[in-house]
């Protein structure tokens, strides 16, 4: 029963009320997991921060707007970023994975003076942790250093240069100031510069080899750029001989070097070159010489890895002249002596040495112009000469005080126009029986044929069109010549008149003496190309039937004006008739080079070489020469 | 809306009270679906790249409850109820450095009217067949913190929401004397309410941009135990006393 009443409704409920209400408060759930990661603090780690740049240092001046490029030394762990921090302030920075780390810095940027730089480079720690998940842990790596910016140019010095064991070495008084850099600019032969560290005193020139060159010392920083500050000059040239031994072998020698052989390239080049390392002493040889060689020899100089500074200079190498230089000339075989003649004098030179023995000034004739063609019969009886184009004058070859003047504005010479001045004169050839024919201008062209012994006029001829000398046979039999219509005439003398008897090919002609054969070369010239040139040998024993037709060729050659390599042209024909040779003469890129063939076979004989700016190269009588004034006998 | 509830609650009670009745208080245990809640806290979790883990998954949760119910026929009663829930959420991550959290507490208070009606014939047993249809008050107490070190961030705010629930069930009830016994079974079903602040902000998910609710949904489990607070007079049978039931 008590327990009933103590159940009754009022005390039930008020029990159960508070039981409830009891249980609701302790009951109400409440998250209260938690998940905890058991990872560990990381370890300390060793990492530095390197400046890249050889030259850093610090304090580090700041010349100019640059960039610093950095990066971590032993690092184990990523960079996740990195803060530049100048004067307590942020002036750059950045996140992510770097190698290397940028940043730049302007001196423009900053005051003048010191100012502290401080690097920092966050690692990741890799540790997981939720402070390195919101990059509040990471490992900071920092390095500090100061910049100064010092407007203050440096002062200005005296640099001097010499070879020091081998190398050129300037030097020049340290300068204590750090606040710039040297730019050593090299003026020259070359354009170059290079860049010394501050604080140096000397420069040694790893490239150097010789030559004139100037080193200009300029500096720059902070509000100067590229002040110089002192220049210093030099030149070293290379020491070298050029020589031609007696076998005309070209020489280039030296006995020792100043530069150092180091490394050190040279290369010698005249017509062909050699390259080898440069040694001393040093004979090469190079060339071979062929007559009136003249070439520079050019000496090239480096060292391996300064091809820039490359030194070049050169000597001229020439064959000694052994004649004036002249225009034209006359052998005279019997009596051992070569006639040359200029514009101003004739010279006689004894044979086979090459000696002066008499000249005869233009003065000496009472010219006042220029001397022109000049012919020696076979006989070398006398020779004839015309000067001021117009004057014809007779002198002993052996004895050249003995001249007189032959006077052809007389009557004598009227053909062709008369008595009208002469404005031009020149000579074929001379027989000798005392004929010679030459070439008139009056009014108008006249070839003619005279007497010098008799004083007459045995032929003449007017034609307009041709200016071309007549040749005479060296009896006196034929006459030939070539004419405006195309044809080479052929003229025989009968009872003291010259009569065509046929014609030949227009070229130029020789009568070959002591035969009856007439020699017709084809003249070069530019329509020759590229059939080349004939030399044809006519028979003047067998004439065409009518005085109008042409001669039988009894033989004839033909050459190509373009060698079958394409290295050589053809430029003429000659024909010596001292003895019996035709040639042919070529040129290539550096000579001229002259073919002897016999004028009977045309069989090849031999080869000569000569260096001819000049269309004066010839064979004659065994004599080699050009007109500039080399001269050699063939053997 | 919330006037015609109180009408209805004191109208239901009053007639439950006119007749035999009895006021019961239950205990049991209730999941929870929580959608929205996870929601956010799934995009929470996928928003602040921090290695939090889910360490409380709004677990089900004992319920308790009142309930006062009167008879209105042989078979049916009608009565007033209320219930309590509560279950919670967290995301934690704890390590040497400091930790992180985030705590989704929500209580659920339930209001409401509650229909049953017998659907055995047994004596010793009934089997009932209950409706429950309430007002439910939810509370979130929202709470983040963020240590590392010596530094602390925290922030906590609380929003709540008003939503309608209807729980169908079954009951076996037994009475004793005085004594009346329970044990049920039901499925509350919800309306979806969102949860806001007093100055009327909601709450969104951090990414699909969802109106976070307390969605209470889920099984309800549930024994009780109550007392008859007025019987009608019986009428002797065979010298018997009756109950009703």
């Amino acid at each position: 029963m008590r327990l009933i009443r103590f159940f009754n409704l009022p005390g039930s409920l008020a029990v159960i009320f508070l039981l409830s209400t009891s249980i609701f408060t302790e009951c109400t759930y409440t998250a209260h997991h938690e998940y905890i990661n058991p990872i560990s603090v990381p370890p300390p780690i060793k990492a530095t921060i390197e400046i890249n740049d050889p030259n850093f240092s610090d304090p580090y001046y700041l010349l100019n707007g640059q960039y610093f490029s950095f990066s971590l030394k032993d690092a184990t762990k990523p960079i996740i970023g990195y803060e530049v921090w100048v004067d307590g302030k942020q002036a750059d920075g950045g996140s992510g994975g770097y190698a290397n780390i940028y940043f730049s810095m302007n001196p423009f940027s900053y005051s003048n003076g010191s100012h502290q730089v401080d690097l920092k480079i966050k690692l990741a720690t890799q540790s997981g942790s939720l402070a390195e998940h919101l990059n509040a842990e990471y490992y900071l790596v920092e390095k500090k250093f100061t910049i100064v910016i010092d407007p203050t140019p440096p002062p200005t010095i005296s640099p001097t240069a010499k070879i020091e064991n081998g190398f050129l070495t300037i030097r020049w008084n340290a300068i204590a100031q750090k606040n710039f850099a040297y730019t050593i600019k090299r003026t020259g032969i070359f354009p170059d510069s290079t860049i010394v560290n501050k604080g140096l005193d000397h420069f040694v020139d790893p490239g150097y080899v010789g030559g004139p060159i100037t080193y200009e010392f300029r500096a720059s920083g902070y509000t100067f750029y590229e002040k110089v500050l002192g220049t210093v000059t030099f030149n070293q040239p290379f020491d070298y001989q050029v020589s031609i031994d007696k076998q005309n072998i070209a020489h280039v020698s030296w006995a020792q070097t100043i530069i150092s052989t180091e490394n050190t390239v040279v290369t010698v080049s005249g017509l062909n070159s050699k390259t080898f390392p440069l040694t001393a002493p040093v004979d090469v040889s190079i060339d071979t010489l062929v007559l009136g060689d003249a070439w520079n020899y050019h000496v090239d100089i480096y060292r391996k890895g300064h091809e820039i500074q490359k030194y070049s200079t050169y000597k001229l190498l020439s064959t000694t002249p052994n004649l004036k230089p002249f225009v034209d000339y006359g052998i005279l075989p019997v009596a051992g002596k070569l006639l040359i003649a200029n514009a101003q004098k004739i010279y006689r030179y004894s044979l086979p040495d090459f000696t002066i023995e008499d000249s005869l000034s233009l003065q000496s004739f009472g010219a006042s112009q220029a001397l022109s063609s000049m012919r020696i019969p076979h006989n070398e009886a006398v020779a004839l000469v015309v000067t001021d184009n117009s004057k014809l004058f007779k002198f002993d070859p052996l004895n050249f005080a003995s001249r007189s003047q032959i006077d052809v504005s007389t009557p004598t010479f009227s053909a062709g126009g008369g008595n009208a001045p002469i404005s031009v004169l020149f000579l074929g050839n001379i027989s000798d029986n005392g004929l010679v024919t030459l070439t008139m201008f009056k009014s108008s062209y006249s070839s003619m044929l005279f007497d010098f012994t008799a004083g007459v006029v045995k032929w003449s001829i007017m034609d307009d069109n041709s200016i071309d000398a007549s040749i005479v046979s060296n009896d006196g039999a034929y006459i030939v010549r070539n004419f405006s219509d195309g044809s080479g005439k052929v003229f025989k003398e009968s009872q003291g008149t010259y009569n065509q008897i046929g014609v030949v090919a227009v070229g130029r002609k020789y009568f070959r003496t002591g035969t009856n054969e007439l020699i017709n070369e084809t003249i070069i010239d530019q329509f020759a190309y590229p059939t080349g040139a004939t030399i044809s040998v006519y028979n003047l024993q067998s004439p065409p039937a009518q005085f109008g037709q042409p001669f039988a060729i009894s033989r004839s050659m033909t050459y190509p004006y373009l060698s079958s390599d394409r290295t050589e042209y053809l430029v003429e024909l000659g024909y010596d008739d001292f003895t019996k040779t035709f040639y042919t003469r070529h040129r290539d890129s550096y000579h001229s080079i002259i073919r002897l063939r016999d004028i009977d076979d045309f069989h090849y004989i031999k080869t000569m070489k000569a260096q001819d700016y000049t269309r004066g190269h010839v064979f004659s009588n065994n004599y080699h020469f050009v007109y500039r004034g080399f001269i050699e006998q063939v053997k | 809306m919330r006037s015609a509830i109180v009408i209805l609650f004191v109208f239901v009670g009053g007639s439950a009270l006119a007749q035999d009745s009895y006021l019961v208080f239950r205990t049991g245990v209730g999941t929870y679906s929580m959608k929205t809640e996870k929601t956010f806290r799934n995009e929470f979790l996928s928003s602040v790249n921090l290695p939090l883990r889910v360490t409380d998954d709004f677990p089900p949760y004992f319920t308790f409850g009142v309930s006062a119910v009167g008879k209105i026929s042989s078979n049916s009663a009608v009565g007033i109820s209320f219930d309590y829930m509560s279950t919670g959420g967290r995301l934690s991550y704890k390590d040497y450095s400091g930790y992180a959290l985030l705590d989704q507490n929500l209580i659920g208070t339930q209001y409401g009217v509650l229909f049953q009606t017998k659907v055995n014939r047994s004596q010793d047993w009934s089997l009932l067949v209950t409706f429950n249809a309430s007002l439910i008050h939810s509370v979130l107490s929202l709470t983040d913190a963020l240590s590392i070190g010596t530094s602390l961030q925290s922030e906590s705010e609380k929003l709540t929401s008003n939503s309608y629930g209807l729980r169908p069930g079954i009951m076996a009830q037994k009475k004793i004397r005085r004594w009346v016994f329970q044990a049920g079974l039901g499925y509350e079903f919800q309306t979806s309410e969102a949860l806001k602040t007093s100055n009327n902000k909601y709450l969104f998910s951090p990414l699909s941009r969802i109106e976070t609710t307390a969605d209470w949904s889920g099984v309800r489990l549930s024994i009780g135990a109550g007392i008859l607070l007025y019987r009608k007079a019986p009428e002797p049978v065979n010298g018997n006393r009756q109950w009703v039931d």
